[in-house]
């Protein structure tokens, strides 16, 4: 069994579910504006929109789309994989996936994939037209370089989502509660609302174990006009890297949780 | 009546707060989510203010997000789950009004804003600076949090009742989470606006109690005086109270006239 | 003087709307209609078993007489109070138990779960504790020691036990309940059984039950309502409704090799013939009012063929039959 029959399996599971929830297709399109427009006026209740810029230089609106947009990337995908269990258990649908013979990491790429698809397009139509309007024409550019590289921290997401799924449901058979603390963590873990660059050195090297945040990173840089070639590269390479040593991490922690389950049974709602 | 209130409270009492630690964990969480919030507002500060003061701001802002998240996702929610686990329809065959759930379900949820704004306060402090909170009017504030209170019941009336009409509606709540207490100046102070912004705002009962609590915890001017803000609030409150008791009616019909619908996962 | 019955449904007619997707945007309301008519009468200390294949709208009619769901016509009648117009006083006669396995708070114990619904029923707080001790002795929770247990840790048979003693709480008249030993072990099916029986020939209730095994209606119930597609096709203790049918006994002969004459053999006994063929044997089935009168006929044609005839039986009706001859046909 590979990659395309799994992919094939949750793309279809994906699309159709998605195609018969009009308000879950609504979501996927006002989200990223709506928070920006969080962002812009809880920023302007305490401040303005003169002094970030001034401290960033660029634009609040669209440092806050983008990360919004980044944000919704990242954790779609990954989210899917860590509540999968718990969705699988409601719907009775856990020992078949645990029976199912398709090896791990596969399993879970493929979740994330279908999810990233409609991403590329909602990244372009989102951030190209205010990525015009404050860069110019360059800023098209600009729009699929972010949007590239933010499916690409989406899909490498992966892993990690593996690894705390793995381990919340192996502390708790309600691991949703441990994933419903994590997913937060994950997210300033990644800086993508406050930039990783502006904590300590500390903190910054101990966020390079998550693949996506040095992606994130890249496209922080970016906004701001502050990237040099090598510091893409250095970045860049971190987080391949570190994508493939938690691979088999992921793929051993899920194996584990999934070897516990059959000691103890799967739980049924 | 009270017996059954007091069924509701301790139900609720004992599974969110004693055997599955759900309001602990509902409190850590909310502790992050608002780390993340918190740490980009900032980024907006003027050096001008004083930090104290821009904390101040963005302390009553979190106070209404958190509110109304609550009213969301504790209050409102908890009808789905009475759909979900078939107990609203043991609800409904003991006769008792269905608003009663959410009066049982009160306390705890308060009790849970009141933890989450505290560990906010103690985040801020630690992170940025202590909000600089004082009363500055207590009728303004006592009103102000009365009319909260009331918007926020007949806000997540009006969103359970919609989960039951609709059957499933996860994305929609949490749109209208996000969407309502920002644009009606929940979370900036409604003078901030532009006028056709702050008209809009002003014609729902949302504004009121947010500039009503403003003023009497920080003082800042209010769109209307204090006394038209109370004068309109009150009632204007109760009003949307009544409204959403009248849908929950409704759809409480409607349930037993088209049975419950079928709940999607997400 | 004629006794009044305790449940009454005339003519109840329930639609429900549905929608029926067509890609992304477009759709379209289709209406089913669950009920079409059904009228019956339940009689104080009565067990009636709903009988119907899946979809036939026991539940709808359950729903209905619990005040769940009101009908779009008709009427139905609980101890004479109209579930719709008095749906309060209907409540406060009515027991219900719509599923086994849900309807409860999973972090509650079984009986913390009985003292919330006690209270929800109204019942006075001086009498809930024991009221609530008594229901989980009835139901047998207290003997198995599940009473203090969180209801997560129930096993589906606990569960059904502990849905059926929140249906008895009130100590209604009226117990409904919808398909209670679904998905049941025997010993769960069978202790419910006997508890529902207790409840109709010990203490006078009266019960409606709707379930699809033949086996347990026929040994519950003192009469039967069968349902088929929104309308009530049959009703009559379970003797008297495979008397009804008991015209059409099941032949079923067991010959060696080929019979071929197919067609001669279907001129015979018409179109309910059935063939199946088995390890070289060949077994023909029909169904006949008077299998007697057609045997002979049939076996004539068989041993022309040269068909060598190795058994022949006639067996009687069963719920069963009854059951598949009107959800068939109903």
């Amino acid at each position: 069994m590979g990659l395309r029959e799994i992919l094939w399996a949750e793309w279809v599971a994906f699309y159709k579910d998605l195609t018969r929830r009009k308000s879950l297709i609504v979501s996927f399109i006002v989200y990223p504006y709506i928070l920006t427009l969080l962002f812009i006026i809880m920023g302007l209740a305490v401040g303005g929109l003169t002094s970030f810029g001034q401290r960033f230089h660029v634009s609040a609106i669209t440092f806050f789309l983008t990360m919004s947009y980044l944000m919704l990337t990242l954790l779609i995908g990954a989210d899917m994989i860590m509540q999968r269990p718990s969705s699988d258990m409601w719907a009775g649908t856990l020992p078949y996936i645990l029976a199912s013979p398709a090896p791990r990491v596969l399993r879970y790429l493929a979740v994330a994939l279908p999810m990233l698809a409609p991403f590329i397009v909602q990244g372009i139509v989102c951030l190209t037209p205010v990525y015009v309007y404050y860069y110019g024409v360059e800023g098209s550019v600009l729009a699929l370089l972010v949007v590239f590289l933010s499916v690409l921290a989406g899909l490498f997401m992966v892993p990690i989502a593996m690894v705390i799924m793995g381990l919340a449901y192996m502390v708790s058979e309600e691991g949703w509660r441990i994933i419903n603390i994590a997913r937060p963590l994950l997210l300033i873990l990644l800086g993508v609302y406050y930039p990783r660059y502006l904590l300590p050195l500390v903190f910054r090297v101990a966020t390079m174990i998550i693949p996506s945040s040095s992606l994130v990173e890249i496209i922080q840089y970016m906004l701001i006009n502050n990237l040099t070639m090598s510091l893409a590269s250095v970045l860049l390479g971190i987080a391949t890297a570190s994508f493939i040593l938690l691979l088999p991490i992921g793929s051993k922690t899920v194996a584990r949780w999934e070897e516990g389950l059959r000691f103890k049974g799967v739980k049924e709602y | 009546m009270i017996r059954s209130l007091l069924a509701i409270l301790k139900a609720y009492l004992v599974t969110s707060l004693l055997r599955n630690k759900a309001i602990i964990i509902g409190v850590l969480q909310m502790t992050l989510w608002m780390i993340l919030f918190i740490s980009p507002m900032i980024l907006f500060s003027r050096p001008s203010i004083p930090r104290e003061f821009t904390a101040a701001y963005a302390f009553i802002a979190i106070l209404v997000f958190i509110s109304y998240n609550m009213a969301s996702w504790d209050w409102a929610w908890s009808l789905r789950q009475m759909m979900i686990r078939g107990i609203l329809e043991h609800y409904i065959i003991s006769g008792r009004p269905v608003i009663m759930v959410y009066v049982g379900l009160m306390p705890v949820g308060l009790l849970w804003v009141a933890l989450s704004l505290a560990m906010v306060y103690v985040i801020m402090a630690i992170l940025y600076a202590p909000p600089a909170i004082w009363v500055h009017d207590p009728l303004a504030l006592i009103v102000g949090f009365a009319c909260l209170l009331i918007v926020l019941c007949g806000y997540s009336l009006i969103l359970g009742s919609s989960m039951l009409l609709s059957g499933t509606s996860g994305p929609v709540v949490e749109i209208l989470s996000w969407v309502l207490p920002i644009a009606t100046g929940g979370f900036t102070p409604l003078i901030m606006y532009p006028e056709i912004l702050r008209i809009i705002a002003l014609t729902t009962p949302f504004s009121y109690p947010a500039e009503l609590i403003r003023y009497g915890l920080i003082g800042v001017i209010p769109a209307l005086p204090t006394n038209k803000l109370i004068m309109i609030g009150l009632p204007y409150s109760l009003c949307f109270l009544a409204v959403a008791l009248l849908l929950l009616r409704y759809s409480i019909h409607k349930i037993r006239r088209d049975g419950v619908k079928a709940i999607g996962i997400i | 003087m004629p006794r009044s019955p305790s449940v009454e449904a005339i003519g109840l007619i329930k639609r429900y709307k549905t929608k029926e997707r067509k890609g992304l945007f477009k759709g379209r309301t289709i209406v089913i209609e669950a009920l079409k008519g059904v009228s019956f009468k339940i009689y104080p200390g009565e067990v009636v078993g709903l009988l119907g294949p899946n979809g036939a709208g026991k539940t709808t009619t359950i729903k209905i007489i619990s005040t769940l769901l009101i009908p779009d016509e008709g009427e139905a009648y609980v101890k004479g109070y109209d579930v719709v117009t008095e749906a309060d006083m209907v409540r406060k006669n009515i027991g219900v138990m719509l599923t086994v396995e849900k309807g409860f708070y999973n972090k509650l114990t079984g009986r913390e779960n009985l003292e919330y619904f006690a209270a929800l029923y109204g019942l006075s707080s001086n009498i809930i504790k024991k009221r609530v001790q008594e229901v989980l002795e009835i139901v047998g929770l207290e003997e198995l020691g599940a009473s203090d247990r969180l209801f997560e840790e129930y096993s589906l048979g606990m569960k059904a036990r502990l849905n059926l003693a929140r249906a008895l709480l009130r100590d209604p008249d009226v117990v409904l309940l919808d398909e209670p030993t679904l998905g049941l072990d025997p010993p769960s099916a069978r202790k419910i059984r006997d508890l529902v029986k207790g409840l109709a020939h010990r203490e006078g209730k009266t019960v409606l039950y709707t379930t699809h095994n033949m086996f347990e209606a026929e040994i519950v119930c003192d009469r039967i309502i069968l349902i088929n597609k929104g309308i009530t096709v049959a009703e009559g203790t379970p003797d008297e409704l495979k008397d009804k049918i008991m015209a059409f006994r099941t032949v079923k002969i067991m010959v060696k090799g080929e019979p071929y004459r197919y067609d001669k053999l279907k001129e015979i006994v018409g179109i309910d013939l059935e063939i199946r063929k088995e390890n070289g044997l060949t077994t023909i089935m029909f169904k006949a009012r008077k299998p007697e009168e057609l045997i002979g006929d049939v076996i004539r044609v068989l041993v022309s063929n040269g068909a060598d005839i190795v058994k022949l039986t006639v067996e009687e009706p069963t719920l069963e039959d009854v059951f598949v001859y009107y959800s068939g046909k109903g």
